[in-house]
């Protein structure tokens, strides 16, 4: 294996740097972190490394967790190691050596303050190669507006776990596209559905972050 | 009508890494072993953490309307849906059901995941949940006992949210318990603060049966509880 897929790989087995004992069978060796920063000083380009080595990753371990092979746990444990070796990119993200597919907005919707899904949904979105702006929870339509103005020709997914909270998607569906007729909104959360999703005219809906980012993936050229 | 309100520690619950592992989706020696070890050491950590409060209040005034799909406890309507209302057609009483896990499992996990510790983070929710779920069984063990002291049988426990009743109605259900029995409030969304908490109603009845785990009778189909009970 070339330094790139070596970082694919503790990636996607969640080796996070030399120190962490986890996964057993990769203790001692070198993780995601050390790995990344050896092959920048190795002259791989960094857009390469993104693509060949974080998103080929972080798609892996979608597939694999919604083909029920592997189980939130290791997903999250994969995201951890793709964060931290995502410092030594940062550098080149802000001098646009490397570029984001796009810029995707994401929040759980009013009244609600559950996290853990649209974290993970947000650890997925990056680790394909985007520009995520996580808005956190009990988030307004006001809110989303105000960063859609920051940010225009973003998508926008909301997040919702409860059957009285999923309601509040329907009006912020209807403030965002109001004034942002072409904006793309994906929704997703226990007590929602496609049915519901095509009632609330949002544009999909997916049970799993893998559906989202291959979603998003077809729909990248749409950003500017 | 009788209440009664307890408290309960981690050990009274004997919570067991299988649960959680379960709870995680990894079925008997699936989970990987790192994962393992990380439950255990989250187990450890949340024994601290614990304050189990439960309880029950129970009704006699109540009434089942099979055709409307309510279940009225005193003057309050339920609207159950159509298989709660089945399920409970036989009851004479009804028991409301509370408990909290309290507020530090959850806080703790919130800031795990802040620091970038997704997984323990994630493991210490799924500890709070199985806590939670542990500590209503145990109240449900406490009221069988006491109905059955007095010849009655008690139902499978239904919550606010499943099989077709719609949490909303969680409003209703906490008009029936006092701010201090149980340090439980309830946002505008029907959302329970601590969230690591359960509220339940149970039929009590002679002709009562308690049946086989309901998830067949649900409709949420992406529920992480879906199939957990045999």
């Amino acid at each position: 294996m070339n330094l790139i897929e070596q970082v694919a790989h503790c990636i996607e087995f969640g080796k996070i740097n030399k120190a962490s004992p986890y996964p057993p069978e990769l203790k001692g060796q070198d993780g995601a972190d050390e790995l990344t920063q050896m092959a920048l000083e190795n002259g791989f380009a960094a857009e390469e490394i993104l693509q060949k080595g974080f998103v080929e990753a972080m798609n892996r371990v979608g597939q694999k967790f919604s083909e029920h092979k592997i189980f939130v746990p290791q997903m999250l444990m994969s995201a951890k190691a793709m964060n931290t070796a995502m410092k030594h990119l940062r550098p080149y993200f802000q001098s646009g050596e490397i570029s984001r597919k796009g810029k995707f907005i994401i929040g759980t919707v009013a009244g609600d303050l559950h996290d853990i899904g649209k974290n993970l949904v947000a650890m997925m979105v990056e680790g394909a190669g985007w520009e995520v702006i996580d808005l956190g929870v009990d988030i307004s339509h006001d809110r989303f507006l105000e960063e859609l103005e920051k940010h225009p020709g973003s998508f926008v997914g909301l997040s919702a776990m409860l059957t009285t909270t999923m309601v509040n998607m329907e009006s912020i569906v209807k403030n965002l596209k109001e004034k942002y007729p072409d904006l793309v909104v994906c929704i997703g959360g226990a007590p929602v559905n496609q049915e519901f999703c095509q009632k609330i005219n949002a544009d999909f809906y997916s049970p799993d972050p893998q559906g989202l980012v291959n979603y998003l993936g077809q729909h990248s050229s749409k950003v500017n | 009508m009788e209440i009664k309100r307890f408290g309960l520690s981690y050990n009274d619950l004997a919570i067991d890494k299988a649960a959680v592992a379960k709870l995680l989706k990894y079925g008997p020696g699936e989970i990987p072993s790192h994962f393992d070890e990380m439950i255990s050491l989250e187990l450890q950590e949340a024994k601290d953490l614990c304050e189990i409060y439960g309880g029950y209040r129970i009704v006699d005034d109540i009434s089942i309307d099979k055709v409307n799909q309510i279940i009225r406890v005193k003057e309050t309507d339920f609207l159950v849906g159509k298989n709660i209302s089945v399920y409970l057609r036989h009851a004479e009483k009804i028991a409301l059901l509370l408990c909290t896990a309290g507020p530090k499992i959850e806080e703790r996990s919130q800031l795990l995941m802040k620091e970038g510790h997704y997984p323990e983070g994630f493991i210490m929710d799924m500890i709070g949940s199985v806590v939670a779920d542990a500590a209503m069984d145990k109240i449900h063990e406490t009221l069988n006992a006491d109905m059955e002291a007095i010849g009655m049988k008690v139902s499978n426990r239904y919550s606010p949210g499943y099989c077709a009743w719609n949490v909303s109605e969680q409003k209703k259900f906490f008009t029936f318990f006092s701010g201090n029995f149980i340090k439980i409030s309830l946002s505008e969304s029907c959302l329970m603060n601590p969230i690591k908490s359960i509220s339940a109603i149970a039929g009590i009845g002679k002709e009562i049966k308690h049946l086989g785990y309901a998830c067949d009778s649900c409709t949420m189909a992406d529920c992480v509880y879906r199939g957990l009970k045999e």
